[in-house]
């Protein structure tokens, strides 16, 4: 791999930044409601709000305060919340790593069990087995994230009472919101597996390994499923980033102490250094992870290099 | 003397019963031990299917061996565990297959791919003494530098060069039986002789009979001692090489050469067999080939010829082949190539 492509490659996230925090800053400024008002409170006076409105810089140009945010943030200061006074950012590094747990747990659960699906489907297609498979990803990507958190919740803890329903104080409390989170993976990464593994089968190196007497499972998994890994890292990279963003509902569902709660709770209480911060944080990891992906394609095909 | 594989009466059938299409229909030719023969025929004459399906290499469904025997050294294949035929697969028989630019797995190194083939058939030899084995065979086909070149991946080699690979694949086990099926139609001229060559030097440093399946009247001429004519799944001819590719017998065998170029034949002396071989769909009834068939009678619309012995070493499926047989030559063949 060129140190050219990685310049490249690494001067096009930071471009995509800028555009997100320009979006972000622009997205917040929109909003109704005045900051300056939501923390001096109902009863302030009308000099008080000037005040803070001079102590946030609010009474100066769009772009002078968008510099200043952008300065801020780039060293790390995201600015303080307006509802606890705390810097923001302490307040996503405290919640952020319940969020990538989560995340990575179920993009792990989706992965294995995702990609097994997928195979067994590829296996025998338009089998009795691949249309089951069929019928139960159309099905799990169908159903929205809270829809099926609450179902779960009512069955599993409510009418069975054999899991909790909220918090993240057991390992039991995990199987739930991993199970919600992954469950649109798991049929997305099985859909991507099945259909790139009926591809390769059809390929000539294909009938070769098989010439060459290789058993069906060394032919499906070093021949077959190698190949069609390109796909379906694609596709996990993406939908890491997807169960980070997407958490969200299923964090308030289940009371899950994580950014995705606290970007809730923030826009309820037009918090906006909070909304500002937690988002340009989603921004970053998932500009992160993508590039992630892109640069995995050189180690997993040869045929690639950059 | 038992024949390396013996084909017999095979008919491969693709689809549900009832409805299915027969891509091989009663097909029967052997090879000898240490024997090339040359299988000829169009595309879709059904001269791959006979093979692939032989050895268990065609999807199943929808393919399936309806009718027939395929011997390999007295062992019926047909009727053998898959697993069974698995293990003669690749070990005592080796394939060259038509397309060098697709046969081989991109995101393999070629020296693991060749180490494979090895590994597959002996659990014990390791994957470091099978690499090196794999080396020795890329010197054999002519690779130069090999220890490098083994670390590379297929994208990085020409066609002719991605076949010398297949190659040695094909002979990694010293196989008793060599199918190359249109081995070299998709390369350049130029490269089309050496990879004859290496086929040929591979033929004799393992005492391979050999299979070469080709559309290309030449190539066969080059390299094959015995011919099977092949046209809409059935054998039309077959016989000693030079016999039947200087007195065809069957009248396809005689319009085949009569279209094949050759260095001295200019435009005009090249004379195509009119319309075309028919799909597996709309097979004709009878003889298949009787619509392109100049020497076409009442019958040979209604009867399917039987093939039959003509003198020694002669087969062939045409209803007028014992007059033909008396009456002399069907053409002035053009000289063929050697």
């Amino acid at each position: 791999m060129s140190g050219s492509y990685l310049v490249q490659r690494l001067t096009g996230a930071l471009i995509t930044l800028l555009g997100v925090s320009i979006f972000v800053f622009l997205m917040v400024k929109a909003l109704p409601g005045d900051p300056a008002r939501v923390i001096a409170g109902v009863d302030a006076t009308v000099e008080e709000v000037a005040r803070i409105r001079e102590e946030l810089k609010l009474d100066q140009g769009l772009f002078q305060q968008f510099t200043t945010f952008l300065g801020d943030a780039l060293t790390g200061n995201l600015g303080t919340s307006a509802k606890s006074g705390n810097p923001v950012a302490a307040e996503i590094a405290a919640r952020l790593p319940a969020t990538v747990q989560l995340a990575v747990l179920a993009i792990g659960v989706a992965t294995f069990i995702g990609v097994l699906f997928g195979l067994f489907a590829a296996l025998r297609p338009n089998s009795l087995v691949d249309y089951s498979l069929s019928a139960f990803t159309i099905g799990a990507s169908s159903m929205p994230a809270f829809w099926l958190g609450l179902l779960l919740i009512i069955v599993f803890a409510v009418q069975f009472q054999v899991l909790p329903a909220s918090g993240k104080d057991t390992w039991t409390s995990w199987i739930l919101p991993t199970a919600t989170l992954a469950a649109f993976s798991v049929a997305l990464i099985a859909r991507v597996t099945r259909a790139a593994m009926l591809e390769i089968l059809r390929q000539d190196y294909i009938r070769t390994a098989r010439a060459k007497g290789a058993s069906e499972r060394r032919v499906f998994i070093r021949h077959g499923l190698r190949n069609a890994l390109l796909p379906v890292i694609t596709v996990i990279g993406l939908q890491l980033g997807q169960l980070i963003g997407g958490a969200v509902l299923t964090e308030v569902v289940f009371s899950w102490p994580g950014i995705g709660r606290l970007l809730v709770e923030a826009i309820f209480a037009r918090d906006f250094p909070v909304i500002q911060g937690v988002i340009l944080v989603y921004a970053m990891m998932i500009v992160l992870l993508n590039l992630l992906v892109d640069l995995s394609y050189t180690l997993l095909d040869p045929r690639i290099s950059y | 003397m038992v024949p390396t594989l013996s084909i017999k009466d095979l008919t491969v059938s693709f689809g549900k019963p009832g409805r299915e299409l027969l891509a091989v229909n009663g097909v029967t030719y052997d090879v000898q031990p240490g024997e090339t023969l040359g299988v000829v025929g169009e595309s879709g004459s059904g001269k791959s299917v006979t093979l692939l399906a032989a050895l268990g290499l065609l999807p199943s469904p929808p393919a399936r061996i309806s009718r027939g025997s395929v011997e390999f050294q007295g062992r019926d294949l047909a009727r053998m565990d898959a697993k069974k035929v698995r293990q003669i697969r690749g070990k005592d028989v080796g394939f060259i297959f038509q397309e060098p630019l697709t046969s081989l797995n991109p995101v393999m190194t070629i020296g693991d791919q060749i180490a494979e083939a090895i590994v597959v058939h002996d659990q014990n030899i390791g994957w470091q003494k099978a690499r090196a084995r794999a080396v020795e065979l890329m010197s054999l086909v002519g690779m130069p530098d090999p220890e490098r070149l083994a670390k590379q991946y297929p994208h990085e080699f020409s066609g002719g060069m991605r076949q010398r690979i297949v190659i040695a694949i094909a002979i990694a086990n010293n196989p008793k039986l060599l199918i190359a099926d249109e081995p070299t139609t998709a390369l350049d001229v130029t490269v089309q002789a050496q990879i004859l060559d290496v086929i040929r030097e591979a033929q004799e440093k393992t005492g391979a009979a050999t299979i070469l399946v080709s559309h290309d009247l030449g190539v066969i001429a080059q390299m094959a001692s015995k011919i099977v004519v092949m046209y809409a799944g059935r054998v039309m001819e077959a016989g000693d090489a030079e016999d039947v590719l200087e007195n065809p017998l069957h009248p396809y065998t005689a319009a085949l050469i009569e279209c094949a170029p050759t260095m001295e034949s200019e435009l005009k002396d090249i004379h195509p067999i009119p319309g075309q071989s028919p799909s597996l769909m709309e097979m004709p009834s009878g003889c298949p080939f009787h619509p392109r068939c100049r020497y076409r009678q009442d019958v040979c619309a209604s009867r399917v010829p039987a093939y039959r012995a003509i003198g020694s070493d002669r087969h062939v499926a045409c209803h007028f082949v014992e007059e033909t047989a008396e009456g002399g030559r069907l053409v002035v063949p053009a000289a063929i190539d050697a």
